[in-house]
């Protein structure tokens, strides 16, 4: 180990070191037991100037914990090029789902609208059936994306907002609606904790 | 980069299946952590287990943390949690203190160490504080306003190239020269 790196460490260990040396001696210290060693030396001088007592053994929890950790692999995050990151797909969920709950609303009002319409046929040409006002169902995908198709022209005459309409029925043609990303960032999420002893 | 940006490196570094990464943040983060857990419970023996759950806890979390919040201020949540489940499983009631996110180490553990019969805590801390005290006295003046403007004042690089009227390079240079110095005289006292 050379001064140049154990300057870096000491650099690293204030906080200091730019980020154009930290990756590469971050890399070096992931693979260099004695280096990690050095920081940890680096910060007992500190806390030795400071007077900070220390439980005994306390220098010993990070071998427990490596001897521990050793035979379990981490579960890796493995990151998607192109694939837009989670925080920025929960907003399209929400749109998605207000949409929803609008197109249920509003695509049982359609039906009820086009059996007093008798000239007027579903889009697509749904056939009408022996009954007035009924139409064959269509599947629920295409059904959804008609809706939209139809809601985002129509939105000036119902009054709604077709923004919304369009940019979800753009995401449906993408095909890239996500499913709502899991809790994180919070310790109760962690292995049995409760907030009560 | 700050302590919280490579923090952050370290966390992904993690994540992409690099052990000795997050055996560095136990490293950063074991004494307060134990520090910490003391608060809850008397037996420094004790806490060390609950130290060494609670780091094993953040390790299996690891790939769930976005990294919204600093990886120290997660820690220490799942460290006081592992405390209260502990103390909850023993049917005691915690310890009725104010915890202090800003300074949690140094609430009076001398006094908790002394109460708990751990005389060899104290001794060692002594010994090694001495022996650090006369390395610090043997240092060259700019060597030991610079480590001792880092270490116990906090000032960063930058205020303490402008204290002592140089460039931050040399500052860089002399802090590490001076722990060289220091650490060559201590050996394995702190190992």
């Amino acid at each position: 180990m050379n001064d140049a790196i154990r300057m870096q460490i000491s650099a690293f260990v204030d906080g200091e070191l730019p980020d154009n040396e930290a990756d590469l001696l971050l890399r070096r210290m992931g693979q260099d037991a004695e280096l990690r060693l050095k920081v940890a030396e680096y910060l007992a001088i500190g806390r030795a100037l400071r007077g900070e007592i220390s439980v005994p053994g306390v220098d010993r929890i990070h071998e427990r914990v490596s001897a521990e950790i050793d035979d379990k692999p981490l579960e890796t995050v493995v990151e998607t090029p192109g694939k837009p990151p989670a925080a920025a797909v929960r907003p399209l969920a929400g749109v998605a789902v207000a949409a929803t709950v609008a197109l249920v609303a509003i695509f049982g009002l359609q039906q009820s609208t086009s059996v007093d319409d008798s000239g007027t046929t579903a889009p697509d040409g749904a056939v009408a059936g022996t009954d007035v006002g009924y139409t064959v169902p269509q599947p629920v995908d295409e059904q959804l994306r008609q809706y939209y198709l139809i809601h985002g022209a129509a939105a000036t005459e119902f009054g709604a907002n077709g923004i919304n309409s369009r940019f979800v029925s753009l995401r449906i043609s993408e095909e890239v609606l996500q499913d709502p990303v899991p809790e994180e960032d919070s310790a109760e999420s962690t292995d049995e904790l409760t907030t009560q002893p | 980069m700050s302590n919280q940006s490579s923090d952050k490196k370290l966390v992904k570094r993690v994540q992409r299946g690099d052990k000795g990464a997050f055996d560095l943040l136990v490293l950063k983060y074991q004494h307060k952590i134990v520090n910490l857990v003391m608060r809850y419970v008397r037996d420094p023996e004790l806490a060390l287990d609950i130290t060494q759950e609670a780091f094993i806890k953040a390790y299996r979390a690891l790939p769930r943390f976005r990294g919204d919040s600093a990886f120290y201020t997660w820690m220490y949540r799942i460290a006081v949690n592992t405390a209260k489940n502990h103390l909850a499983a023993q049917r005691r009631r915690p310890m009725n203190v104010e915890l202090d996110l800003q300074d949690p180490d140094q609430y009076d553990l001398h006094a908790k160490l002394k109460e708990t019969d751990t005389p060899e805590a104290i001794t060692l801390s002594n010994e090694l504080k001495e022996t650090v005290e006369q390395a610090i006295a043997a240092l060259p003046e700019d060597l030991r306003t610079a480590i001792i403007l880092r270490e116990i004042e906090g000032m960063s690089y930058e205020e303490i190239a402008q204290t002592m009227e140089c460039p931050v390079g040399t500052v860089r240079s002399r802090i590490f020269r001076a722990r060289d110095a220091i650490s060559k005289k201590i050996g394995s006292l702190t190992r």
